[in-house]
């Protein structure tokens, strides 16, 4: 009956907004990257990027480096794969006590008839 | 956002006869891969003591027989702002009776959080997050 700690929600949360999965696309398609090479294929503003960089970064789904004037930002997945861990494992758990709810109550008839 | 994850299955069973399945803490304890103490009422302490060992507490949140029963419910060595709900809705269909599960994990689920996103039923929600004190949230 083990659950894996939950990690925080942060992550889906973070994923909610379509502009930062273009981002976390853009940075997974293209590696590291600055704001201002993002923002160029972005409809939106540099800062925006920041931005919504920053929400991603608060959970931990980017890191920032300094590289020269600018901060190169990376993806880091593990929240992400703690976050799918985490729905695998408790969901994995209904699945079987579903099943074994049906076992049990399909049980009960045979015994009654 | 809270983490959830949620389950159907269309059982060929009465509703009567599911919602003691889900509720006699004899029957849940056959299926539940855990022995199973519950007390079915509002309030009411549960435990849940795993086939490996492991332990969970738990409280009753929601008794609306035949059809609702929901619950907190935290690892014993855990405080209970740690609990995550688990709620099932068990529906009369054609043939029998669908049941669903949603497990909702609390782990950043913070006071601006819009209560109808975490679950469909936005009441019993807000009813949930305004017992906890704002800030002791994760």
């Amino acid at each position: 009956m083990s659950r894996p700690s939950d990690p925080t929600g942060r992550v889906f949360d973070a994923l909610a907004d379509p502009t930062r999965r273009r981002v976390v696309r853009a940075l997974a398609e293209s590696g590291p990257s600055s704001a201002t090479e993002l923002a160029a294929g972005f409809p939106v503003t540099r800062q925006a990027v920041v931005k919504h960089l920053q929400a991603l970064r608060e959970a931990g789904l980017v890191e920032a480096e300094p590289r020269g004037r600018e901060r190169r930002y990376r993806l880091t997945l593990a929240p992400l794969a703690d976050a799918t861990a985490w729905m695998d494992e408790v969901g994995g758990r209904w699945d079987e006590r579903l099943a074994s709810l049906e076992r049990l109550l399909h049980r009960r008839h045979a015994r009654d008839q | 956002m809270a983490h959830q994850i949620r389950r159907r299955v269309s059982l060929p069973f009465p509703l009567q006869e599911v919602w003691q399945a889900v509720t006699d803490p004899e029957a849940i304890s056959e299926w539940f891969g855990a022995r199973v103490r519950f007390e079915l009422r509002v309030g009411g302490r549960a435990s849940f003591e795993g086939d490996d060992g492991e332990r969970l507490e738990g409280r009753v949140e929601v008794v609306d027989a035949p059809r609702r029963l929901a619950f907190l419910w935290w690892p014993a060595d855990a405080a209970e702002r740690a609990a995550n709900f688990v709620e099932f809705v068990l529906e009369e269909v054609d043939g029998g009776t669908d049941v669903t599960v949603v497990e909702t994990s609390q782990a950043g689920a913070g006071p601006t959080l819009p209560a109808a996103s975490v679950v469909p039923s936005g009441e019993r929600r807000i009813g949930f997050l305004a017992r906890v004190p704002a800030g002791t949230r994760a």
